[in-house]
């Protein structure tokens, strides 16, 4: 199984991390949170697309909105493969970043 | 996230929804659009509408961007690359691209123009709610000559209709006092002389949507001393001052006295068959039985459930019944066709052709296929260049359909760039088409966007077809050939398709050169024949009561002065129609003859003034005093009377009217062209009918003559202001909308020859490029200069002659259909094919010179060496 790619990933852990509440929106807002750039739907859509085509991720559709006009949400989970695909990003991660202080990459400080 | 009722109040855009729904196909799902909204709603609560607007486009155009890049192979990022490699490409060759995109901008400009143009034409009287049930009375006449549609009916048939027939609910005449002169209008010391004064019954205003700013319209016009206006007549005669209640003085034959401002109208809109800016009812000493006097416009409004077929014919006999004229046929004609088709006399003048508008859809089209063919021509002209990276591409595993997309965003990236130029074309030129147009056309974004319907069409129109055409062509090269390096200088197959488009462009060209001729000499025919007299140098003023009283001692007093040559009289100037009668009767008539005979009342000297021609008889002269019961007859109403001389025959009216034939005059023509001359009887005119002066003055120091002509009017008729034109000018303006259209053309086809000399610039400097070594290696040979050009601008030059070939049959066709409108026009002779034809082969030698000559004499060591 191919790897993650670095957007896969994270959106990956949001979906995981938000449970009850991944769809569009809050995933979008999330993210940019998080890395500080704004993903338009369009490639979230892709991701969530191809995600859900390799099999990480599945949708539903949940129960209209309890208003007037309320719409019905697609909300994604993470299956089983998902979350082994997290796992071994995890371990990866944990790896190559193991022993690297917090502040290796600061600025030296003058001696 | 609160999709509360906030959320359906505030409405995304439209389109931009749309096409997010659409893209949300891809998905299968919809979730999208409502994330969208959801985001949107709170745009809108926090930081306004316009930003939630200006997101959501833009976030859509984003999400559409990645979708597509998501179709191609690898993804978006190629979709990146191939945008990049256009927009080098069109930095790369600059000239080249400022030529396409230039005249791909100028043709979508043009083309639209035109089409707002004729959307506006289409739309005449829509504001009216009652538009589909609004009709018009028209008396279909069949004389034994000839067969006329006539607009004027009598004034007691609008009563009469509703009365009579269940189906009609409101009637309404009309009369639009243009056709008798101006008015004298006055407020105190303010008084202009108006021509748009128009007079109807009270249910005018319940049949059209002319709205009223103050008064009710069912009863503003009940009272017939009144009279309403519209808001720019009440500043101009009462500034500031509330007109209601007010009295506007009127002097004219018509309406005499003071009326009452009942009411304001706004400004009438410019896409109404009718325009004033003065409504006044009819007074009820109109005759209201006189059913032989025809010179109201009869307007009905018919019930939603009648049968308009079926009402026509019943309404046939009507007039025939009540008045005895055989020959009249009545019958109804709808509000949608009166501006369009109404080839009809006696008519209110102003309307539109439908002829002009094919003429112009037909032009619209043209131009913007002129573009696009010039866009595909340059595009696969300068293929050969592309042809190794094409290669490349295919080699690394390019499918067709992707280099198809490739090139299609190669076309669409300039299309769009030149929609951008087109805007900016149309916003700068779109007053200046107004002038030229006479219209008010406008763009935005309230209100009617179908302008916005026609935007989107042309520019999908153009980059679809442009698009397509060099997208298949670079796709379908073979790499194999493309790699090993032949570089064929004129591949067969694909040269006969560029020829053909060659052709056709210039075919389309040369039409619209040979129309441009034949509409400009057409225009200048009309206004230069010989009108059986002559007009120049005579001006006109409208006589007020005290004037026509005061005339004689007036005329003689003038003709004292120096600059003058005559001073004359007519009841109605001979561009108006004034009056005519079909119950004329004279000795000999054949009691069966139904026929129209005009009248007109002048003051003696008339005919010498005008120049006319007395072909039998003499001219009216005081030494007879019973010329007061004479007349003088034209040729056309002698030859209808009798087959000998009409000379001393008795000629009498129902009104008890009677005179013999003094003289017979030749044929003028005293209404535009358009119509054949009628038979007219003039006879001497009384007191009354002095309504229009005509003087005819020297040409030279013609300003004095006139100041010296003001002093005297001071004298005559004090109060009146002393306006004064110039019957030359009058009468041309008969023919400005002719005249508009003509130059309209005129414009349009500069711009035509523009885009396809441009084009043909472009083609001639790339193929002239492609074959310096070929042209290094003649020289190299021995070929002199004349034998090199010679040689690269054959095949243009036959190129250029063929589609003269193409183009002739069809400019005729188009022509003659457009010249039967006219009673009189021009031949289409040889002539003008010639000279089109040669004027287009002769700016194309111009342009093709140019760059031939350039690299006819390049050194050819230089060229030999070109890589």
């Amino acid at each position: 199984m191919s790897e993650l790619t670095k957007n896969e990933e994270l959106i990956l852990l949001l979906i995981w991390r938000l449970k009850k509440d991944a769809y569009g929106v809050p995933l979008r807002q999330n993210f940019k949170e998080i890395t500080g750039k704004m993903l338009n739907y369009g490639a979230l859509y892709n991701i969530l697309y191809q995600m859900e085509r390799k099999g990480l991720v599945t949708s539903t559709e949940s129960k209209p909105e309890a208003k007037k006009g309320g719409r019905r949400k697609i909300m994604y989970s993470v299956t089983s493969q998902g979350t082994i695909a997290l796992k071994k990003a995890q371990e990866i991660q944990k790896m190559v970043w193991q022993g690297i202080s917090d502040y290796a990459f600061d600025e030296k400080v003058n001696e | 996230m609160h999709l509360t009722r906030k959320l359906m109040n505030k409405k995304p855009p439209v389109i931009a929804g749309w096409l997010l729904k659409k893209l949300s196909f891809y998905n299968d799902r919809y979730a999208i659009y409502d994330d969208f909204l959801e985001e949107y709603s709170g745009f809108c609560n926090k930081k306004g509408k316009l930003f939630a607007w200006l997101w959501f486009w833009g976030h859509t155009a984003a999400a559409a961007f990645e979708y597509f890049g998501f179709t191609l192979y690898r993804g978006r990022i190629i979709l990146k690359n191939y945008l990049k490699v256009a927009e080098r490409n069109i930095k790369r060759n600059k000239v080249f691209s400022i030529i396409n995109i230039s005249g791909l901008s100028i043709s979508m400009a043009c083309c639209f123009l035109i089409l707002l143009w004729v959307n506006d034409e289409l739309n005449y009287d829509t504001f009216n709610k009652n538009y589909n049930n609004i009709y018009r009375v028209i008396d279909k006449r069949i004389y034994t000559t000839h067969i006329s549609h006539v607009a004027v009916t009598s004034p007691p048939l609008a009563s009469f209709l509703k009365a009579e027939y269940p189906g009609i609910l409101k009637s309404t005449r009309i009369l639009d006092l243009k056709n008798f002169g101006k008015v004298l209008i006055r407020n105190g010391e303010k008084s202009f002389y108006e021509d748009n004064v128009l007079v109807a019954d009270p249910s005018f205003l319940d049949i059209f949507a002319y709205n009223l700013v103050r008064g009710d319209p069912s009863t503003v016009l009940s009272d017939p001393g009144s009279v309403v206006i519209t808001e720019k007549m009440a500043k101009k005669y009462f500034n500031d001052e509330d007109p209601v209640g007010k009295i506007l003085n009127f002097a004219d034959g018509m309406i005499n006295g003071g009326l009452t401002v009942s009411g304001i109208l706004e400004e009438v809109p410019h896409n109404s068959h009718l325009k004033f800016d003065f409504l006044v009812p009819f007074q009820p000493r109109e005759r209201r039985d006189n059913w032989q006097s025809n010179y109201v416009l009869t307007y009905v409004l018919l019930d939603d459930h009648t049968d308009q077929d079926l009402l026509s014919r019943q309404i046939s006999g009507v007039k025939k019944e009540k008045s005895g004229a055989e020959f009249s046929n009545l019958y109804l004609q709808p509000l949608e066709r009166i501006h369009l088709y109404s080839d009809i006399n006696w008519d209110i003048k102003g309307h539109g052709d439908i002829k002009y508008v094919y003429l112009f859809t037909i032009l619209s089209v043209f131009i913007l296929l002129v573009g696009s063919i010039n866009f595909m021509n340059l595009s696969t002209a300068r293929s050969t260049v592309r042809k190794k990276e094409i290669g490349v591409r295919k080699m690394i595993g390019a499918r067709k359909l992707d280099l198809v997309f490739q090139f299609y965003t190669e076309t669409l990236l300039t299309v769009l760039i030149s929609f951008g130029i087109t805007v900016l074309l149309l916003v700068v030129f779109l007053p200046v088409f107004n002038n030229v147009s006479g219209k008010q056309l406008s763009i935005n974004l309230s209100g009617d966007l179908t302008w916005l319907y026609i935007l989107c069409s042309i520019i999908g129109f153009t980059g679809i077809l442009s698009g397509s055409y060099p997208a298949v062509f670079l796709s379908s090269l073979k790499p194999a050939r493309v790699l090993k390096g032949k570089m064929l200088s004129s591949d067969n197959a694909r040269s006969d398709i560029r020829r053909i488009l060659v052709i056709v462009q210039f075919a389309i060209t040369i039409i619209t050169i040979i129309s441009t001729f034949v509409i400009s000499d057409q225009i200048s025919f009309i206004e230069n024949k010989n009108l059986g007299y002559h007009k120049d140098n005579i001006i006109y003023l409208k006589a007020g009561n005290e004037l026509k009283q005061s005339f004689d001692v007036f005329k003689n007093d003038l003709q004292k002065l120096s600059g003058i040559l005559y001073v004359t009289a007519i009841n109605s100037l001979l561009d108006k129609r004034g009056s005519g009668s079909t119950a004329a009767n004279w000795d000999g008539k054949d009691p069966e003859l139904r026929i129209q005979v005009i009248g007109r009342s002048v003051e003696y000297d008339f005919i010498k003034a005008f120049k006319m021609e007395i072909i039998e008889g003499r001219d009216f002269s005081k030494e007879f005093t019973t010329d007061t019961a004479a007349y003088i007859i034209n040729e056309s109403a002698a030859n209808i009377m009798t087959q000998d001389s009409p000379l001393g025959k008795w000629i009498s009216w129902p009104t008890g009217d009677k005179g013999k034939v003094i003289g017979v005059v030749r044929d003028f023509h005293f209404t535009s062209l358009h119509d054949a001359i009628e038979p007219i009887v003039i006879g001497i005119a009384d007191d009354d009918s002095r309504s229009n002066i005509c003087i005819k003055i020297n040409e030279n120091n013609i300003a004095d003559t006139i100041k010296l002509i003001e002093e005297k009017w001071k004298v005559y008729s004090p109060g009146t202001p002393f306006e004064y034109q110039f019957l030359d000018n009058n009468i041309t303006s008969l023919y400005s909308s002719e005249e508009r259209i003509g130059t309209l053309f005129q414009y349009l086809t500069t711009l035509t020859l523009f885009i396809t000399y441009m084009g043909l610039f472009g083609l001639v400097s790339f193929v002239t490029e492609q074959r310096t070594k070929e042209i290094g290696i003649r020289k190299a040979l021995g070929a002199s200069v004349r034998e090199i050009v010679q040689h690269l601008t054959k095949e243009f030059i036959i190129l250029v002659t063929f589609s003269n070939f193409l183009a002739w049959p069809l400019a005729y066709l188009i022509m003659s259909k457009w010249l039967e409108k006219f009673a009189y026009r021009i031949e289409i002779g040889p002539g003008i094919f010639i000279i089109s034809a040669s004027t287009a082969l002769l700016i194309a030698f111009i342009t093709i010179s140019y760059q031939t000559i350039k690299a006819a004499v390049a050194n050819p060591v230089e060229s030999l060496r070109y890589e």
